[in-house]
């Protein structure tokens, strides 16, 4: 029996299967990962929020359930879909409804606040499977698996896949979407066509990045099938992929059936969601040893904190994919284009159908990632866009990098290989190159598996070595953390700091909802009385950011001291501290 | 080769900068040869900066008082004591080398300050029913600013936006609460304490601070400023602060928005040695969101 199931996932492995089996093990593999690392990790500012929307949503599903005319009332809507209503509703009805089935119905989770996760960590197994799946069918299997581990292991996605926030969620999406829409391209089946459509319109129903979709999409068919699109118009037929169609006309559909707060007073909601994303409120952010709290900001942001925050060598075989990818595109498309261009002229050299169809399809999805990488930045070249979220603003980009990191790997190979042939032909021959393969593989991704790992859960403190780690990244004034999750990882000394029966606690940028989920999954005792004022607690947190100074120097003269009871530190370097009031300097009245 | 060398050296990176800075707990082994250098009136400074929580959490109020921590500059003291990691120097000018100890990753060093300047008299020491006096001052009309050694502690809602501590020991000039002379902390541009006499005039009215029996030196030296988070936006009216020696003007101190934590001294050398009435006048224009806090000292 046993050589029969052998032969069969032999069988089942060589169509096709293979890839499924790989798909499968990474999107577990990952999600593993994620739920044993959960708990360590603290509720961010955000997250907060979000746990009070998914509840108001999830009350409403089930009013759905036991009387849909009543759920349908317009009343009944607003009042549920108001909370949060300046982000889509899609994934926090997710959040909610996660916690219904998952937590409250089957109790697969013993903390609450991972059922609400268990979203944001179930989407971005599925990225690094589909970052997988992509890479495969565009590159090769290796090109794939070393994207996607590549993806799998940049700290700042690890820490932003345990969230039940939009940002990873919104990658995930975004990824689905467009690597749907590429296949409607290889393949424009109504299936593959009417499937992009829906994963758009979900798209939108996810986060506005999903605006800057089409702009990319637009640039990508001028750029690739620029000569296409000429000779269909010669031909008066549209010449437009009808994935584009679907997007157009069913995306929009979908985002509105599945945002209840949109039902009604459509254009106007509309319009109030779209300026609280054009005109956002301006927060503040250390970088370079100065907070930014106005336009202008600084346009190397972005670029120098993802090289801070991205393993350097993953952009080094990223560099080495793109350079691969703009030499072929020079010599195979561009240059004999030119040549044409100056033997018959423009019009005659844009008529021509003699590229190789594989080569320009090949072509296609190279221009079509590197065009997803560029939209995600855009932002950051106007130094009026907001940087208050750091990096998970343009995270869009990654899979992409990572993807170009893939083919750079398979170049890199295959160098490696030919030089090994030419220096030791005779004993290494083509059956040793699965060793060479795998073993630069795995030198390739030891480190920034170890960097990622070693990373939890001080996540946003995490530099790399690029600027000398941590303490490099504290030396050169780059933000410490925002979101105030890091009380997560002091939870212990702060229990400890328990004196009396009911002790009152300054929890600083930890939200009060988000104190409250600590409080559900019994994470920190009962007793203590959150407050968001320092004047009246006997212990106050304090989360260290640049122009959060002025909180620690508050706690300083009202508990008289400036002694804390606790430094929690990543690598040596203070990221959140507790104070304790000491026992002569009650609070006042 | 090049791409493999790049992944072995990111991974040595990675084992060397997680290790490189000493963890909190380690900091506990300094305590000992630092309380054996530590003499009363002695600065101890922590390089890089981002460290010092790690010291203090060590050292306590004994070593590293909130008066040393939050101070106005290091002119006041003879000795520095800087505690240094990962190869940084401190970025205090002019000081020179006493002697060097190295204790594993830390370099403990004493410096003796080319630029001290002995402090006779810090004013927020003074600040108290005992020692010194507040009035609110309209035209030529005095409205006394009462005592209260008990008064309820305020620090802004919500705590991220609020604002420096209003003390429990202070003079209410008014029902405002923010209209009081007390001591507290404030921010400078670079987001540095300074420990400082808070003093927020009204609308049309100077808030006066008073120290009837101070023994003067050569000067009176200072530092003024409003909490960055504020003077940052630039939107308010200029302040000004007059020091009067026994009612004698000795000039005025000007401070604009922008300005952060910026420095005044008056000679006073021909009162020096003996007790003067000293007194410090704050106004402004317009009043609001005028949070002027300073320091001053005898020297």
């Amino acid at each position: 029996m046993f050589p029969n199931v052998l032969a069969a996932l032999r069988t089942a492995l060589r169509r096709n299967g293979a890839d499924w089996l790989i798909f499968w093990t990474l999107c577990l593999g990952y999600a593993t990962w994620l739920l044993s690392t959960v708990s360590d990790l603290g509720y961010a500012r955000d997250e907060g929020f979000y746990f009070q929307a998914a509840d108001a949503y999830l009350d409403w599903f089930l009013i759905l359930f036991d009387e849909p005319g009543k759920a349908l009332q317009q009343s009944v809507v607003d009042r549920h879909f108001r909370v949060n209503h300046e982000h889509p509703g899609l994934i926090k009805s997710l959040f909610g409804l996660s916690r219904y089935f998952f937590y409250d119905q089957l109790g697969w989770f013993e903390e609450k606040g991972t059922s609400y996760r268990f979203v944001g960590i179930a989407l971005s197994s599925l990225a690094v499977g589909t970052i997988y799946r992509w890479g495969a069918e565009a590159i090769g299997r290796e090109a794939g698996l070393v994207a996607a581990l590549g993806f799998a292991f940049i700290p700042r996605i690890f820490y932003h896949s345990h969230l039940d926030c939009f940002d990873m969620p919104v990658l995930a999406m975004w990824l689905f979407t467009t690597y749907a829409y590429w296949r409607a391209l290889e393949r424009p089946t109504w299936g593959r066509v009417l499937l992009t459509g829906v994963l758009y319109g979900l798209l939108l129903d996810t986060k506005h990045n999903s605006w800057l979709l089409p702009f990319a999409l637009v640039a990508h068919w001028l750029l690739a099938h620029g000569g296409e699109l000429w000779r269909s118009w010669s031909k008066r037929r549209l010449g437009i992929p009808p994935a584009l169609f679907a997007m157009a006309l069913i995306g929009p559909l979908v985002f509105y059936a599945l945002w209840p707060w949109i039902w009604s007073n459509t254009i106007p909601r509309l319009a109030e969601y779209v300026k609280f994303h054009t005109a956002h409120v301006y927060y503040n952010m250390e970088f370079l040893g100065q907070t930014y709290f106005e336009p202008p900001f600084p346009r190397s942001y972005a670029w120098l904190m993802s090289l801070a925050t991205v393993p350097f060598v993953l952009w080094v075989v990223a560099a080495v994919g793109v350079g691969e990818v703009a030499r072929a595109l020079w010599t195979e498309r561009l240059s004999p284009w030119i040549a044409q261009w100056r033997a018959a002229g423009l019009a005659a050299s844009l008529r021509d159908e003699t590229c190789d169809p594989a080569l320009a399809r090949r072509h296609s999805t190279f221009v079509l990632w590197g065009l997803f990488i560029l939209v995600s930045y855009a932002p950051w070249l106007s130094n009026s866009s907001p940087i208050f979220g750091g990096t998970k603003h343009w995270t869009i980009a990654y899979p992409f990098l990572c993807l170009f990191g893939g083919l750079g790997f398979v170049g890199i190979v295959r160098s490696a290989c030919a030089s090994l042939s030419r220096v030791r032909p005779a004993s290494f021959g083509p059956r040793y190159f699965w060793l060479a393969r795998a073993g630069l593989a795995a030198l390739l991704l030891t480190g920034p598996f170890l960097m990622t790992a070693h990373s939890h859960p001080w996540a946003l403190s995490t530099y790399l070595p690029l600027v000398g780690g941590a303490p490099g990244g504290a030396t050169m004034g780059l933000n410490r953390s925002f979101w105030g999750y890091t009380t997560g990882a002091i939870l212990k000394p702060i229990n400890d700091a328990m004196r009396r029966k009911s002790e009152r606690i300054f929890v600083h940028d930890t939200a009060l909802q988000s104190w409250a989920m600590f409080e559900e999954d019994k994470r920190v005792k009962r007793g203590f009385k959150p407050q968001l004022d320092v004047a009246g607690s006997n212990i106050a947190i304090y989360h260290h950011e640049q122009h959060m100074a002025r909180v620690e120097h508050q706690i300083w003269v009202d508990y008289g001291t400036v002694k804390p009871v606790h430094i929690g530190a990543f690598d040596g370097v203070p990221v959140v501290w507790l104070y304790a009031r000491p026992e002569k300097a009650a609070p006042t009245k | 080769v090049a791409v493999p060398i790049v992944a072995v050296l990111e991974i040595a990176g990675h084992f060397h900068f997680a290790s490189a800075a000493p963890p909190p707990e380690r900091w506990s082994t300094l305590k000992e040869p630092v309380e054996r250098l530590h003499q009363e009136g002695d600065l101890v400074v922590v390089a890089p900066y981002w460290a010092e929580p790690n010291a203090r959490a060590v050292f306590g109020d004994d070593l590293m008082p909130l008066r040393d921590v939050a101070r106005p500059d290091e002119v006041a003291y003879a000795r520095i004591i800087a505690l240094s990691i990962l190869g940084e120097d401190t970025d205090i000018p002019g000081l020179t080398l006493e002697s060097e100890q190295l204790h594993g990753p830390f370099r403990l060093r004493l410096f003796k300050n080319t630029r001290h300047q002995p402090m006779l008299v810090d004013f927020a020491d003074l600040i108290d029913s005992e020692t010194a006096s507040a009035v609110s001052l309209r035209g030529k009309k005095e409205t006394p600013c009462t005592w209260d050694a008990e008064a309820k502690v305020s620090t802004g809602a919500p705590a991220l936006h609020g604002h420096p501590t209003f003390p429990k020991a202070r003079f209410q000039c008014a029902k405002s609460e923010w209209r009081f002379v007390g001591v507290t902390v404030i921010e400078d541009e670079r987001y540095r304490p300074h420990r400082c006499i808070w003093a927020h005039p009204g609308e049309k009215e100077s808030t006066v601070v008073r120290f009837p029996n101070v023994t003067l030196g050569n000067v009176i030296r200072g530092h003024g400023g409003i909490s960055w988070f504020l003077e940052r936006e630039s939107k308010g009216s200029k302040l000004s602060m007059e020091v009067l020696v026994d009612e004698e003007s000795l000039g005025v101190y000007e401070h604009a928005d922008g300005d952060g934590w910026s420095e005044f001294s008056f000679p006073t050398s021909q009162f020096a040695g003996t007790p003067h009435q000293v007194e410090f006048r704050v106004s402004s224009p317009r009043s609001r969101q005028r949070e002027f806090c300073f320091h001053a000292s005898v020297h």
